[in-house]
Formats: C-alpha cells, sequence, structure tokens
C-alpha cells in the first residue's frame, strides 16, 4: 500500500536505483557530479553523509527493513541498501516497475501515480526524484543567473516515463520551463555527422516555481536551492503550456532519428521543437494547434544537409567522400574576402548567398560562423565553436583589411565547404520549396513527421 | 530569532498532510485532523462546536477530559472514531528524559492514545535514546483506569525547518508518520 514515505523511496529508487545479481543489496546512484564532490566541496559532501543517514537509513528501516549505507566517490555518491529485498521488490513489480539493472531505463510510472492520490503524495515522490537526480549545479540557469533551474536529468530513452513525470508535475502547479529530450533534433540540431547526440534527458523546471509546489527531503538540496534563487532579483514562475511561446529554429535531419535504441512511438520522426515530441507523445498539455501551424513552413525548419558541420579538413574531405550526393558535385573553388562578407551580412542579415532563386542559397549568417571558425586563433574557440563570431572576423580583418578563404561551391545546392588552417566547414543552403517536398506525416499519428533523404534529381527538379 | 510556536503552523501542516494522504490510499475515506494550541478541555470542545458533523464522536470524551495545558494536540476522526495525539515541541539542543517524562505525563492525564516528542533541528539526548532504545515499555504504556484498559504509544522525530520535513529517529514506537498512519487506519477501519 501506498504512503507518504514510500512515496518518497519510490522517487529516490526510480530515479537512482540499480538492482544487480545480488538478492539481499542493491544500490541507488546519485549522479551528483561536482555538486556534490568531496575534493571541490568537503562541507557539503558531509552534509549529503547526513541526509542519506538521517533522512534515507531511517526510513528504508521502517518502511522496508533495509539498513543504509553509502560510498562516495568523486562524482557520484551511492547509497547501498542492504537486507532482504522482498518485500521493496514485490512493491516495486505491483506497480509494473521490474527489478533488473538501472531502474529508470524501463520504469513505467504511470501504476505509481495513479497511487499518489493527492498533492501531497506527488510532492513527495517527486522530492525523491529531484533528491536523487535533480541538478542545481551553477549551470543550471535560463541564459543568466536570474532564472534558475533545477533539472532533473534522466539518462535512457524512456520517453513515456518523462512524459508521465512532467504530466505530474503539471498536476501540482509545477510546470516544467523546457524539457531537453534524449534525441538528435534536441542534442545535434546542426550537425547529422555528430554522433554523440545522446546526453540524456533534462525537465527543467524554474527553481522559482518548483520552491513553491515541490520539495525536498536532503538538506543540502534545499540550501542550494535558497543558494541559487538568492542569485535572481526577481521570483519567476512558469506560464502554462499552451500559453508558453514558441520558438522553431531549423534543425537537420539526422540519421539517428531512426536508432533503434529510440522507442517506437517516437523512432523514425523529425522533430521541430521539443514540445512537437509532446504533442507526438500526446501529452493533453502539448501546443497541437501551434504544431500544426508550423507544419506550414516546414521547407524552412526541416534541412537535410548540415546546418553548419565544423571539423579538420580531412574529417570534412572523408564525410564528402562518403556520401555519394556531395561527392559527385563538381566544385568551383573561390578565395573570398572576409570583408567583404562581412559587409554582406551588415547591409542584410538575411541574405543568401549563390542561390539559384531568391529563395534559396546559403545563410550568410551561417557562412560567417563558418569562416570565424576557419580564421580563429585556438584561444577564440571553445573546442570547435567560436567565441563571438562577429568579434573574431573583426579582429582578424583588422590586422589583415585583405584576409581571404577558400570556398568550394558545388554545382547544386549540397553543402557549401569553406576551408582553411587546417580546418573545414560544410554550411548547407536554404531550399525551402525543395525540402518540403522531402517532409510528410505519419499515417498514424497526424503531429508525427516523417522524412526521406534529398536525391540529386529533386535539387535538379528544384533548377 | 524564532521561539518553537513560531514552527507550529508548518509543522501541523506537515503531520495533517501526511496522515490524511495515507488514510486516503489505505482505506478510500477522508480523515479529519483537527488542531488546538493550549488548554485541551476548552480547546476540544470548541472543536467540536466548530465541527458537530466530524467531531460528534468526541463529544463524551470532551466532557469527562480534565483542563489540561498542552503545547499542541490534534483531534483525529475519520467521523465515527476519533483519536488524541499530542504533540510537545521543543527547540532545545537535545531532547532528553524531562520532555519525554512531560509528554507521558500529558498522555496519561488526557488518555491520548498517541503522543510524539518533536525536537526542531536537533535530536535527543545519548541517555534518552539509550532509554527508549532498551526500555520499550517507555513508549508503548498500557495502563487500567476505572477497570478500563488504556494504551498510550509514543515515538521521537526530528523537525527540519529547512526542507520542512521530519527526520526519523527510529526512537519510541512510533517510527514513522506512515506507522502512526497505519496504526490510525487499522483502528478506524476495525470494529
Amino acid at each position: 500500500m501506498m504512503n507518504t514515505d514510500k512515496a518518497y523511496l519510490l522517487g529516490l529508487i526510480i530515479g537512482g536505483g540499480t538492482f544487480g545479481n545480488a538478492e539481499d543489496v542493491f544500490s541507488i546512484k546519485l549522479p551528483f557530479k561536482k555538486w556534490g564532490s568531496y575534493l571541490d566541496n568537503p562541507q557539503r559532501a558531509g552534509q549529503i553523509s547526513r541526509d542519506i543517514m538521517s533522512v534515507v537509513s531511517p526510513m528504508f528501516r521502517n518502511t522496508y527493513g533495509l539498513i543504509v549505507s553509502f560510498e562516495a566517490s568523486k562524482n557520484v555518491w551511492t547509497i547501498l541498501c542492504d537486507g532482504d529485498t522482498s518485500a521493496l521488490k514485490t512493491d516495486l513489480q505491483n506497480y509494473g516497475i521490474p527489478c533488473d539493472g538501472e531502474v529508470r531505463a524501463n520504469a513505467d510510472i504511470s501504476k505509481i501515480c495513479t497511487e499518489l492520490v493527492d498533492d501531497n503524495l506527488k510532492r513527495r515522490f517527486i522530492a525523491g526524484l529531484a533528491d536523487s537526480i535533480g541538478s542545481m549545479a551553477k549551470s543550471q540557469r535560463r541564459f543568466t543567473p536570474e532564472n534558475q533551474i533545477l533539472s532533473l536529468e534522466i539518462k535512457g530513452y524512456n520517453f513515456k516515463f518523462v512524459c508521465d513525470l512532467c504530466r505530474l508535475l503539471h498536476s501540482i502547479n509545477c510546470i516544467p520551463d523546457q524539457v531537453n529530450w534524449n534525441h538528435p533534433n534536441i542534442h545535434c540540431t546542426n550537425n547529422p555527422y555528430y554522433s554523440t547526440w545522446n546526453k540524456g534527458f533534462k525537465l527543467r523546471i524554474l527553481l522559482d516555481q518548483y520552491a513553491q509546489f515541490g520539495a525536498f527531503a536532503f538538506r543540502t538540496k534545499a540550501e542550494s536551492s535558497n543558494e541559487n534563487r538568492s542569485l535572481q532579483q526577481q521570483t519567476h514562475s512558469a506560464l502554462p503550456c499552451p500559453e508558453q511561446r514558441m520558438n522553431v529554429t531549423p534543425s537537420c535531419i539526422h540519421p539517428a532519428e531512426n536508432d533503434a535504441l529510440l522507442p517506437e512511438p517516437i523512432r523514425g520522426g523529425h522533430y521541430i521543437h521539443y514540445r512537437h515530441f509532446c504533442a507526438v507523445l500526446g501529452c493533453e498539455h502539448a501546443p497541437y494547434d501551434k504544431i500544426l501551424d508550423e507544419f506550414s513552413r516546414l521547407g524552412k525548419l526541416v534541412i537535410p544537409f548540415p546546418i553548419q558541420c565544423r571539423d579538420s579538413i580531412s574529417q570534412i574531405e572523408s564525410i564528402i567522400a562518403n556520401d555519394p550526393l556531395l561527392a559527385k558535385r563538381y566544385y568551383s573553388d573561390m578565395s573570398i574576402n572576409v570583408s567583404s562578407l562581412l559587409g554582406q551580412f551588415q547591409s542584410d542579415r538575411n541574405a543568401l548567398l549563390y542561390g539559384s532563386t531568391p529563395e534559396n542559397g546559403y545563410p550568410i549568417r551561417e557562412v560567417l560562423q563558418a569562416v570565424a571558425y576557419i580564421i580563429a586563433d585556438h584561444n577564440e574557440l571553445f573546442g570547435k565553436r567560436p567565441k563571438g563570431y562577429i568579434e573574431i572576423i573583426e579582429r582578424h580583418i583588422k590586422n589583415d583589411p585583405t584576409l581571404t578563404v577558400a570556398i568550394r561551391k558545388p554545382d547544386l545546392l549540397t553543402p557549401l565547404v569553406i576551408w582553411g588552417n587546417g580546418r573545414g566547414v560544410l554550411v548547407g543552403a536554404e531550399n525551402p520549396k525543395v525540402y518540403e517536398r522531402l517532409v510528410t506525416r505519419c499515417p498514424n499519428n497526424k503531429y508525427k513527421l516523417q522524412t526521406r533523404p534529398i536525391t540529386e534529381e529533386d535539387l535538379r527538379n528544384a533548377q | 530569532m524564532r521561539n518553537e510556536v513560531s514552527y507550529y503552523p508548518e509543522i501541523q501542516r506537515f503531520i495533517e498532510s501526511q496522515l490524511t494522504s495515507n488514510f486516503k490510499v489505505a482505506s478510500k475515506r477522508d480523515l479529519y485532523v483537527f488542531w488546538g494550541i493550549g488548554e485541551l478541555k476548552t480547546n476540544l470542545q470548541r472543536i467540536i462546536a466548530e465541527h458537530p458533523e466530524e467531531c460528534a464522536c468526541a463529544s463524551d470524551f470532551s466532557r469527562y477530559v480534565p483542563p489540561l495545558s498542552l503545547d499542541i494536540f490534534a483531534l483525529v476522526t475519520d467521523r465515527q472514531k476519533f483519536e488524541l495525539l499530542i504533540l510537545e515541541i521543543k527547540l532545545v539542543k537535545s531532547a532528553g528524559l524531562s520532555e519525554w517524562s512531560q509528554l507521558v505525563g500529558y498522555c496519561l492525564v488526557s488518555g491520548a492514545k498517541y503522543g510524539l516528542l518533536l525536537n526542531i533541528d536537533s535530536g535527543s539526548s545519548p541517555r534518552l535514546t539509550q532509554m527508549i532504545q532498551t526500555e520499550q515499555h517507555m513508549s508503548h504504556i498500557q495502563t487500567i483506569v476505572n477497570g478500563e484498559t488504556r494504551e498510550h504509544i509514543l515515538g521521537f522525530m526530528q523537525w527540519n525547518s529547512l526542507t520542512h520535513n521530519f527526520e526519523y529517529s527510529n526512537l519510541g514506537t512510533i517510527k514513522s508518520l506512515s506507522d502512526l498512519s497505519d496504526r490510525l487506519v487499522t483502528e478506524f477501519t476495525h470494529k
């Protein structure tokens, strides 16, 4: 039978629980990383150990007769629960939660949710999740420190779990600010050749909203929440989903959209916004009308080439060689003056270069970012990202007003190649009339978009 | 600097939420929790007058209960049956035998079945800890009054004023609020 203590423990277990082969032990991993590192923050680490022993330990002992201990490594705290785990396993199995491996990987919380009969029980369950996988690291903010965030960080591919959790949060008025789904259309919108797209789910809630409607049982978490909120000048509240603004920007078609790791309702789809997933998953809070409105300009939103792919020139050459559509192109080599490109950008930020009609061509904004990557010194890059592309270009042309970059322009509107300095960039064209023909709606879900690869014929027919 | 009385509302809210939630899950019925601060008899009669439908079952009890000054108590009822829960709330470095004795005394005099000693942001003294752990009868007391057997079941918990949450000490017979809820469910659903 559910109760308020079990609700908390279930949240904790679903957030971080792992069952191994041993019958008499299971563990809960708390991925506290730098925030909870005993090397970086020994005082907080001491508090975490106190939280485990004064909050979690007595609750496990009273509820399931299990004895709690813990281990702390640099990035992960592990709660170890010893004893006869059969009562706990029976409870989990009754809720349809498999006791095998990482619990959240396959957990379906719909049965648990039906037993969380009031807001208090829901809050207790969510407190367990927030104590285990709720991150309040310094990076958890929206643009500036003014909007502090609690991010529930969930590994795996369990979209239904994230959707159910989001609904549960809604039901107590703890409206999420954003959901970063574990999908290539969220984690790599610009580059289809970027393969490490699976960075996990992030269910982000404004900390003010969480402080008002949610809960923590760990003192360390409550303290962090207060500290982070004190960085804000104002109190912020979240808008209900249908009232939230939707800013849809172009994203490229990524081969991992068909990855077998993705669940069937999601696999094979292309998603134009994080809230597009909500519509495909059938959430009652999804902005269905707004999504359908965006479908009228899919040619501008769905790009079958990299919007921008930055790498070493050898890697870029290898990408071209391995893609017949790109490899078969005739490329004209050009040397372009960087000052003139900047001038063009300053007179029209939305200009399209080398197009066959006024509606297609390579966006000057993307071209300039690529140029900045090519000409940047090492200390002007964050990995492969230029730190302020306009500033980099201005600095370099100030030193050398005749500065040029090498461009290879293909005979059809496949990606433009910009190269130099051992680096290369592919820049995809805008070509809405051609691209819109690549997108269809899934027959059994009108909100799910399916795409097909672009062909030479598609591009030639557009001429 | 806050005094202990300033913590009453948050503690009341928390206990009430946990008891009513757990009762609702277990018995699919509502549980009512009415609070009184200060003198028991007068407050009990006021609660009954204000909520006659829910609290009529406690009318007889309120007539013969002696006047008694308490920190805070709750009349817990499902309309058919009722129980008294007495809270002894302390804001001390460590709660000891004298605080426990106070709670025991209040429960014995009032006839309340359930009692909780709550210390705010601190635990219990080593001596009290040892005594409650080894002497079970100190938290599960049975008396015979006018030939009638009475039971008094007690526990000790720590209130965390930052998280607004209890940290269970495992001291006493009432181990947790879920445990207290289970006892109420059993009692109120069995004739």
